[in-house]
Protein backbone atom coordinates (compact mmCIF):
# COMPACT_ATOMS: atom_id res chain seq x y z
CA UNK A 1 0.00 0.00 0.00
CA UNK A 2 0.97 3.67 -0.61
CA UNK A 3 -0.43 6.89 -0.37
CA UNK A 4 -0.73 8.57 -3.43
CA UNK A 5 -2.18 11.64 -5.38
CA UNK A 6 -4.12 11.57 -7.97
CA UNK A 7 -5.67 14.71 -10.26
CA UNK A 8 -9.25 12.54 -11.09
CA UNK A 9 -12.33 14.48 -12.74
CA UNK A 10 -15.62 16.10 -10.75
CA UNK A 11 -18.22 13.90 -11.48
CA UNK A 12 -21.40 16.31 -11.33
CA UNK A 13 -24.61 15.48 -10.24
CA UNK A 14 -27.95 17.00 -10.44
CA UNK A 15 -29.82 14.39 -8.32
CA UNK A 16 -28.91 14.49 -5.92
CA UNK A 17 -26.86 18.29 -6.55
CA UNK A 18 -23.45 16.64 -5.41
CA UNK A 19 -19.70 17.01 -6.74
CA UNK A 20 -18.17 13.49 -6.45
CA UNK A 21 -14.60 12.35 -7.40
CA UNK A 22 -14.73 9.96 -10.83
CA UNK A 23 -13.91 6.09 -9.74
CA UNK A 24 -13.46 5.94 -6.55
CA UNK A 25 -16.55 4.59 -4.02
CA UNK A 26 -18.85 7.05 -3.28
CA UNK A 27 -22.11 6.89 -1.25
CA UNK A 28 -24.09 8.56 -4.19
CA UNK A 29 -22.65 6.18 -6.61
CA UNK A 30 -20.67 2.66 -6.97
CA UNK A 31 -17.17 2.53 -7.82
CA UNK A 32 -14.98 1.23 -10.66
CA UNK A 33 -14.14 -2.36 -10.53
CA UNK A 34 -11.42 -2.99 -8.04
CA UNK A 35 -11.67 0.33 -6.42
CA UNK A 36 -14.43 -0.87 -4.07
CA UNK A 37 -13.84 0.22 -0.49
CA UNK A 38 -11.07 2.31 -1.30
CA UNK A 39 -10.94 5.30 1.43
CA UNK A 40 -10.02 8.77 0.23
CA UNK A 41 -10.09 12.42 0.84
CA UNK A 42 -9.43 15.26 -1.64
CA UNK A 43 -9.75 18.79 -2.16
CA UNK A 44 -11.49 20.71 -4.96
CA UNK A 45 -11.48 23.15 -7.48
CA UNK A 46 -14.88 23.95 -6.43
CA UNK A 47 -18.04 23.57 -8.74
CA UNK A 48 -14.93 22.97 -11.67
CA UNK A 49 -14.27 19.75 -13.00
CA UNK A 50 -10.97 18.46 -11.30
CA UNK A 51 -9.90 17.39 -8.11
CA UNK A 52 -6.81 16.28 -5.99
CA UNK A 53 -7.25 13.43 -4.47
CA UNK A 54 -5.02 11.52 -1.58
CA UNK A 55 -5.72 7.14 -1.46
CA UNK A 56 -3.93 4.89 0.05
CA UNK A 57 -3.76 2.31 -2.55
CA UNK A 58 -2.75 -1.24 -3.58
CA UNK A 59 -0.58 -1.52 -6.64
CA UNK A 60 -3.50 -2.87 -8.35
CA UNK A 61 -5.82 0.21 -7.57
CA UNK A 62 -2.97 2.50 -8.49
CA UNK A 63 -2.93 0.82 -12.03
CA UNK A 64 -6.79 1.17 -12.07
CA UNK A 65 -6.33 4.80 -11.88
CA UNK A 66 -3.53 5.45 -13.63
CA UNK A 67 -5.03 3.67 -16.66
CA UNK A 68 -7.84 6.40 -17.16
CA UNK A 69 -7.14 8.71 -19.72
CA UNK A 70 -8.37 11.28 -17.65
CA UNK A 71 -6.64 10.83 -14.45
CA UNK A 72 -3.20 12.29 -13.67
CA UNK A 73 -0.72 10.28 -11.10
CA UNK A 74 1.18 12.32 -9.28
CA UNK A 75 4.74 10.65 -8.19
CA UNK A 76 5.53 9.53 -4.84
CA UNK A 77 8.83 11.93 -4.42
CA UNK A 78 6.81 15.01 -5.12
CA UNK A 79 10.82 16.57 -5.05
CA UNK A 80 11.35 15.81 -8.74
CA UNK A 81 11.23 18.35 -11.29
CA UNK A 82 8.83 17.68 -14.00
CA UNK A 83 10.36 16.00 -17.23
CA UNK A 84 9.47 17.65 -20.51
CA UNK A 85 6.70 14.67 -21.50
CA UNK A 86 5.08 15.51 -17.65
CA UNK A 87 4.80 19.42 -18.34
CA UNK A 88 3.15 18.62 -21.58
CA UNK A 89 0.40 16.70 -20.05
CA UNK A 90 0.53 19.08 -16.97
CA UNK A 91 -0.18 22.07 -19.40
CA UNK A 92 -2.49 20.63 -21.73
CA UNK A 93 -4.58 19.35 -18.86
CA UNK A 94 -4.29 22.37 -16.85
CA UNK A 95 -5.80 24.54 -19.22
CA UNK A 96 -8.69 22.02 -19.95
CA UNK A 97 -9.72 22.04 -16.25
CA UNK A 98 -9.89 26.06 -16.61
CA UNK A 99 -6.36 26.67 -14.49
CA UNK A 100 -3.52 29.07 -15.78
CA UNK A 101 -0.84 26.55 -17.21
CA UNK A 102 2.01 28.55 -19.12
CA UNK A 103 4.04 28.68 -15.90
CA UNK A 104 4.33 24.95 -15.27
CA UNK A 105 8.39 23.83 -16.67
CA UNK A 106 11.05 21.66 -16.12
CA UNK A 107 12.75 23.90 -13.71
CA UNK A 108 9.91 23.16 -10.93
CA UNK A 109 9.00 19.92 -8.81
CA UNK A 110 6.29 18.57 -8.37
CA UNK A 111 5.59 19.99 -5.19
CA UNK A 112 6.11 23.42 -6.25
CA UNK A 113 3.30 23.05 -9.01
CA UNK A 114 1.10 21.20 -6.38
CA UNK A 115 1.33 24.21 -4.07
CA UNK A 116 0.82 26.89 -7.11
CA UNK A 117 -2.14 25.37 -8.28
CA UNK A 118 -3.25 24.89 -4.96
CA UNK A 119 -2.76 27.94 -4.03
CA UNK A 120 -4.78 29.24 -7.04
CA UNK A 121 -7.97 26.52 -5.93
CA UNK A 122 -8.00 28.41 -2.38
CA UNK A 123 -8.41 31.88 -3.80
CA UNK A 124 -10.87 30.63 -6.76
CA UNK A 125 -13.07 28.50 -3.95
CA UNK A 126 -12.75 31.70 -1.92
CA UNK A 127 -14.15 33.33 -4.39
CA UNK A 128 -17.01 30.60 -5.02
CA UNK A 129 -18.45 31.18 -1.75
CA UNK A 130 -18.61 34.67 -1.98
CA UNK A 131 -19.95 34.66 -5.10
CA UNK A 132 -22.67 31.54 -4.36
CA UNK A 133 -21.59 30.25 -7.93
CA UNK A 134 -19.42 29.72 -10.47
CA UNK A 135 -16.35 31.93 -11.44
CA UNK A 136 -16.27 30.01 -14.89
CA UNK A 137 -19.81 30.14 -15.31
CA UNK A 138 -21.15 31.81 -18.94
CA UNK A 139 -18.62 33.43 -21.14
CA UNK A 140 -16.40 34.00 -18.38
CA UNK A 141 -12.89 32.14 -19.23
CA UNK A 142 -9.40 32.57 -18.36
CA UNK A 143 -8.68 34.70 -20.81
CA UNK A 144 -11.56 37.09 -19.66
CA UNK A 145 -9.97 40.71 -18.38
CA UNK A 146 -10.82 41.66 -15.20
CA UNK A 147 -12.57 44.57 -16.85
CA UNK A 148 -14.72 42.17 -18.23
CA UNK A 149 -16.19 40.61 -15.21
CA UNK A 150 -19.10 42.91 -13.83
CA UNK A 151 -18.09 45.19 -11.22
CA UNK A 152 -19.32 43.12 -8.45
CA UNK A 153 -17.73 39.76 -9.35
CA UNK A 154 -14.33 42.14 -9.98
CA UNK A 155 -15.29 43.09 -6.53
CA UNK A 156 -15.90 39.89 -4.83
CA UNK A 157 -12.48 38.41 -6.79
CA UNK A 158 -10.57 41.26 -5.16
CA UNK A 159 -11.92 40.77 -1.55
CA UNK A 160 -11.40 36.57 -2.03
CA UNK A 161 -8.03 37.57 -3.14
CA UNK A 162 -7.47 39.88 0.00
CA UNK A 163 -8.61 37.37 2.58
CA UNK A 164 -5.61 35.62 2.21
CA UNK A 165 -3.73 38.96 2.29
CA UNK A 166 -3.18 38.98 -1.22
CA UNK A 167 -2.36 42.00 -2.51
CA UNK A 168 -4.59 42.76 -5.68
CA UNK A 169 -3.23 46.51 -6.34
CA UNK A 170 -1.28 45.29 -9.39
CA UNK A 171 -3.87 43.78 -11.33
CA UNK A 172 -6.20 46.09 -14.32
CA UNK A 173 -8.79 45.99 -16.02
CA UNK A 174 -7.11 44.46 -18.56
CA UNK A 175 -5.27 41.76 -16.77
CA UNK A 176 -6.79 38.42 -17.63
CA UNK A 177 -7.79 35.87 -14.94
CA UNK A 178 -4.97 33.64 -16.47
CA UNK A 179 -2.79 36.30 -15.03
CA UNK A 180 -4.80 37.38 -11.94
CA UNK A 181 -5.04 34.06 -10.83
CA UNK A 182 -1.38 33.15 -11.19
CA UNK A 183 -0.39 36.70 -9.70
CA UNK A 184 -2.65 36.14 -6.65
CA UNK A 185 -1.32 32.54 -5.99
CA UNK A 186 2.27 33.44 -6.32
CA UNK A 187 1.76 35.53 -3.45
CA UNK A 188 0.98 32.92 -1.13
CA UNK A 189 2.28 29.46 -2.84
CA UNK A 190 4.78 29.13 -0.45
CA UNK A 191 2.50 27.65 1.80
CA UNK A 192 2.58 24.07 2.52
CA UNK A 193 -0.95 21.75 2.65
CA UNK A 194 -1.90 18.22 2.91
CA UNK A 195 -4.29 16.14 0.98
CA UNK A 196 -5.07 13.02 3.65
CA UNK A 197 -1.58 12.28 4.85
CA UNK A 198 0.50 13.24 1.91
CA UNK A 199 2.26 16.84 3.10
CA UNK A 200 2.58 19.21 -0.48
CA UNK B 1 -29.26 34.90 24.16
CA UNK B 2 -25.82 34.10 25.54
CA UNK B 3 -23.66 30.95 24.18
CA UNK B 4 -23.72 28.14 23.55
CA UNK B 5 -27.03 27.70 21.82
CA UNK B 6 -29.07 24.90 22.68
CA UNK B 7 -31.85 23.46 21.65
CA UNK B 8 -33.47 20.17 22.46
CA UNK B 9 -36.41 20.48 19.70
CA UNK B 10 -39.50 19.32 22.01
CA UNK B 11 -41.92 21.28 19.55
CA UNK B 12 -44.89 19.74 17.95
CA UNK B 13 -44.54 16.89 15.23
CA UNK B 14 -44.10 17.45 11.84
CA UNK B 15 -43.63 21.69 12.36
CA UNK B 16 -40.80 22.89 9.88
CA UNK B 17 -38.00 24.44 12.17
CA UNK B 18 -39.20 27.85 11.73
CA UNK B 19 -42.32 27.25 12.46
CA UNK B 20 -41.41 25.18 15.44
CA UNK B 21 -39.07 28.26 16.55
CA UNK B 22 -38.65 31.94 15.68
CA UNK B 23 -34.45 31.47 16.82
CA UNK B 24 -34.08 29.23 13.26
CA UNK B 25 -33.88 30.61 9.85
CA UNK B 26 -34.15 28.45 6.87
CA UNK B 27 -30.49 28.19 4.52
CA UNK B 28 -32.33 25.95 1.89
CA UNK B 29 -34.77 22.78 1.92
CA UNK B 30 -36.92 21.44 4.72
CA UNK B 31 -36.40 20.50 8.29
CA UNK B 32 -38.89 18.64 10.36
CA UNK B 33 -39.80 18.43 14.42
CA UNK B 34 -40.41 14.53 15.05
CA UNK B 35 -41.89 12.85 17.58
CA UNK B 36 -38.82 11.78 20.09
CA UNK B 37 -38.23 14.66 20.05
CA UNK B 38 -35.83 15.80 17.23
CA UNK B 39 -35.22 17.17 14.06
CA UNK B 40 -35.29 14.87 10.63
CA UNK B 41 -34.60 15.89 7.22
CA UNK B 42 -37.22 16.60 4.65
CA UNK B 43 -35.89 18.01 1.08
CA UNK B 44 -36.12 14.41 -1.52
CA UNK B 45 -32.25 13.91 -2.76
CA UNK B 46 -31.05 17.35 -1.56
CA UNK B 47 -29.58 19.20 1.11
CA UNK B 48 -31.81 20.92 4.31
CA UNK B 49 -30.06 23.32 6.58
CA UNK B 50 -30.79 26.13 8.93
CA UNK B 51 -29.26 28.56 11.09
CA UNK B 52 -29.26 29.56 14.67
CA UNK B 53 -30.15 33.55 14.28
CA UNK B 54 -30.66 34.64 18.14
CA UNK B 55 -26.85 34.99 18.60
CA UNK B 56 -23.78 36.35 16.98
CA UNK B 57 -21.04 33.51 15.97
CA UNK B 58 -17.60 34.19 15.99
CA UNK B 59 -15.79 33.17 12.94
CA UNK B 60 -14.25 30.20 14.93
CA UNK B 61 -17.34 28.36 15.79
CA UNK B 62 -18.89 24.71 16.18
CA UNK B 63 -22.24 23.27 16.15
CA UNK B 64 -22.58 19.51 17.52
CA UNK B 65 -25.45 16.95 18.52
CA UNK B 66 -26.66 13.80 19.02
CA UNK B 67 -27.39 11.48 16.25
CA UNK B 68 -30.16 9.46 17.90
CA UNK B 69 -31.21 7.33 14.65
CA UNK B 70 -28.58 7.18 11.73
CA UNK B 71 -30.91 4.56 9.94
CA UNK B 72 -33.14 5.34 7.17
CA UNK B 73 -36.39 4.24 7.08
CA UNK B 74 -36.95 4.38 2.90
CA UNK B 75 -34.27 6.92 1.43
CA UNK B 76 -31.14 5.32 1.85
CA UNK B 77 -29.24 8.33 1.39
CA UNK B 78 -31.09 10.10 4.04
CA UNK B 79 -28.95 11.64 7.27
CA UNK B 80 -28.99 14.79 9.26
CA UNK B 81 -25.95 16.61 11.17
CA UNK B 82 -24.74 19.76 12.84
CA UNK B 83 -23.91 22.67 10.32
CA UNK B 84 -21.74 26.10 10.31
CA UNK B 85 -20.72 28.81 8.76
CA UNK B 86 -24.57 28.97 7.60
CA UNK B 87 -24.60 31.77 5.32
CA UNK B 88 -27.79 34.23 4.93
CA UNK B 89 -29.37 34.65 2.87
CA UNK B 90 -27.14 31.69 0.87
CA UNK B 91 -27.82 28.19 0.77
CA UNK B 92 -24.40 27.60 1.64
CA UNK B 93 -22.53 25.94 5.03
CA UNK B 94 -20.28 23.35 6.01
CA UNK B 95 -22.32 20.24 6.81
CA UNK B 96 -21.95 17.07 8.96
CA UNK B 97 -24.41 14.87 7.75
CA UNK B 98 -24.77 11.05 8.81
CA UNK B 99 -25.33 8.30 6.60
CA UNK B 100 -26.99 5.13 7.06
CA UNK B 101 -24.12 2.98 5.90
CA UNK B 102 -21.46 1.80 8.14
CA UNK B 103 -22.84 3.98 9.41
CA UNK B 104 -20.99 7.16 9.17
CA UNK B 105 -21.00 10.85 9.04
CA UNK B 106 -20.06 12.99 6.07
CA UNK B 107 -18.03 16.01 6.55
CA UNK B 108 -18.07 18.42 3.57
CA UNK B 109 -19.19 21.90 1.58
CA UNK B 110 -22.43 22.40 0.49
CA UNK B 111 -22.17 25.66 -1.75
CA UNK B 112 -25.42 27.27 -3.25
CA UNK B 113 -26.90 23.90 -2.55
CA UNK B 114 -24.31 21.43 -4.35
CA UNK B 115 -22.54 19.27 -1.95
CA UNK B 116 -19.09 18.33 -1.90
CA UNK B 117 -17.29 15.50 0.87
CA UNK B 118 -14.37 16.02 1.95
CA UNK B 119 -13.77 12.52 2.40
CA UNK B 120 -14.70 8.99 2.56
CA UNK B 121 -16.66 8.89 5.61
CA UNK B 122 -16.12 8.85 9.09
CA UNK B 123 -17.64 5.89 11.26
CA UNK B 124 -19.92 6.71 13.88
CA UNK B 125 -23.06 4.82 15.64
CA UNK B 126 -26.62 5.63 16.41
CA UNK B 127 -26.41 7.61 20.16
CA UNK B 128 -23.24 9.49 19.15
CA UNK B 129 -22.56 12.93 19.78
CA UNK B 130 -21.15 14.34 16.22
CA UNK B 131 -19.52 17.74 16.03
CA UNK B 132 -18.07 19.57 13.67
CA UNK B 133 -16.60 23.23 13.70
CA UNK B 134 -13.56 25.38 13.37
CA UNK B 135 -10.10 24.81 15.00
CA UNK B 136 -8.95 27.74 17.46
CA UNK B 137 -6.03 28.71 15.34
CA UNK B 138 -6.51 28.72 12.06
CA UNK B 139 -9.88 29.87 10.50
CA UNK B 140 -9.60 27.76 7.59
CA UNK B 141 -9.44 24.43 9.37
CA UNK B 142 -11.90 22.26 10.04
CA UNK B 143 -12.79 19.74 13.16
CA UNK B 144 -14.92 16.33 13.59
CA UNK B 145 -15.48 14.79 16.28
CA UNK B 146 -16.75 11.72 17.47
CA UNK B 147 -18.01 11.99 21.25
CA UNK B 148 -15.53 14.66 22.21
CA UNK B 149 -12.18 12.82 20.74
CA UNK B 150 -10.88 14.26 17.59
CA UNK B 151 -11.05 12.27 14.36
CA UNK B 152 -10.72 14.28 11.28
CA UNK B 153 -9.24 17.57 10.20
CA UNK B 154 -9.82 18.83 7.59
CA UNK B 155 -7.69 21.94 6.12
CA UNK B 156 -7.69 25.11 4.15
CA UNK B 157 -11.33 25.21 3.88
CA UNK B 158 -11.29 28.28 2.51
CA UNK B 159 -14.90 28.82 0.23
CA UNK B 160 -16.91 29.91 3.59
CA UNK B 161 -16.13 32.28 6.40
CA UNK B 162 -17.92 33.55 9.41
CA UNK B 163 -21.95 32.28 9.05
CA UNK B 164 -23.70 30.80 11.77
CA UNK B 165 -23.70 27.51 13.62
CA UNK B 166 -26.71 25.30 12.65
CA UNK B 167 -28.19 22.02 11.27
CA UNK B 168 -28.27 20.05 7.86
CA UNK B 169 -29.91 17.38 6.35
CA UNK B 170 -29.95 15.34 3.22
CA UNK B 171 -32.75 13.59 1.49
CA UNK B 172 -36.21 12.90 3.45
CA UNK B 173 -37.06 10.31 5.82
CA UNK B 174 -38.35 9.93 9.19
CA UNK B 175 -36.03 7.03 10.03
CA UNK B 176 -33.18 9.74 10.75
CA UNK B 177 -32.92 12.31 14.07
CA UNK B 178 -30.94 14.41 15.73
CA UNK B 179 -31.36 15.98 19.14
CA UNK B 180 -29.49 17.82 22.16
CA UNK B 181 -27.95 20.45 19.85
CA UNK B 182 -25.05 22.72 20.70
CA UNK B 183 -23.76 25.87 18.83
CA UNK B 184 -20.99 28.36 20.32
CA UNK B 185 -18.02 29.81 19.42
CA UNK B 186 -14.58 27.96 19.91
CA UNK B 187 -13.07 28.52 23.20
CA UNK B 188 -10.15 30.00 22.62
CA UNK B 189 -11.12 31.00 18.94
CA UNK B 190 -12.14 34.57 19.17
CA UNK B 191 -13.43 36.45 16.24
CA UNK B 192 -11.60 38.16 13.23
CA UNK B 193 -11.25 38.20 9.94
CA UNK B 194 -10.34 34.06 8.48
CA UNK B 195 -8.07 32.90 6.66
CA UNK B 196 -4.78 34.79 6.32
CA UNK B 197 -1.94 33.59 6.60
CA UNK B 198 -2.96 30.38 5.77
CA UNK B 199 -0.20 27.86 6.73
CA UNK B 200 -0.93 24.77 5.98
CA UNK B 201 -3.92 22.01 4.97
CA UNK B 202 -4.31 19.13 6.63
CA UNK B 203 -6.88 16.57 5.64
CA UNK B 204 -6.73 13.19 7.65
CA UNK B 205 -9.53 11.85 5.96
CA UNK B 206 -8.11 8.79 4.18
CA UNK B 207 -7.71 5.79 6.74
Amino acid sequence: MAVRLYFLPVEHLTAPAYEIPKYVPHRHRAATTGLEGLAWAWVTYLLEDVGLLAADVTPAQHTILNGQSDVIAVPVNLDTTLSAGAVTVAQTQLETWRIPNAWVSTALTYREVLRTIYAMWRVHNRYVGRTEGRLFGGTVTLDTTLGELPAAARQRLADAASDFGVDTSAATGATTLRQALKAFADQVADQTFQVGTVEV
Amino acid sequence: MALPATDSFNGTFNDTLTTYSANWSNVVGTIRITISPGIRPDNASNFSGYRWNADTFADKHYAKGVATDVSPGVNASAGVGPAIRCQSGASSFYYCVTFGTGPKAFNGECITGTGTDWDSGQTIAAGDTIEIGVDPTTATTILFKRNGSLTATYTSKSALSAGSAGVCGFDSDGGVQMTSWEGGDVAGGGGGAASKGVASMTLVGVQ
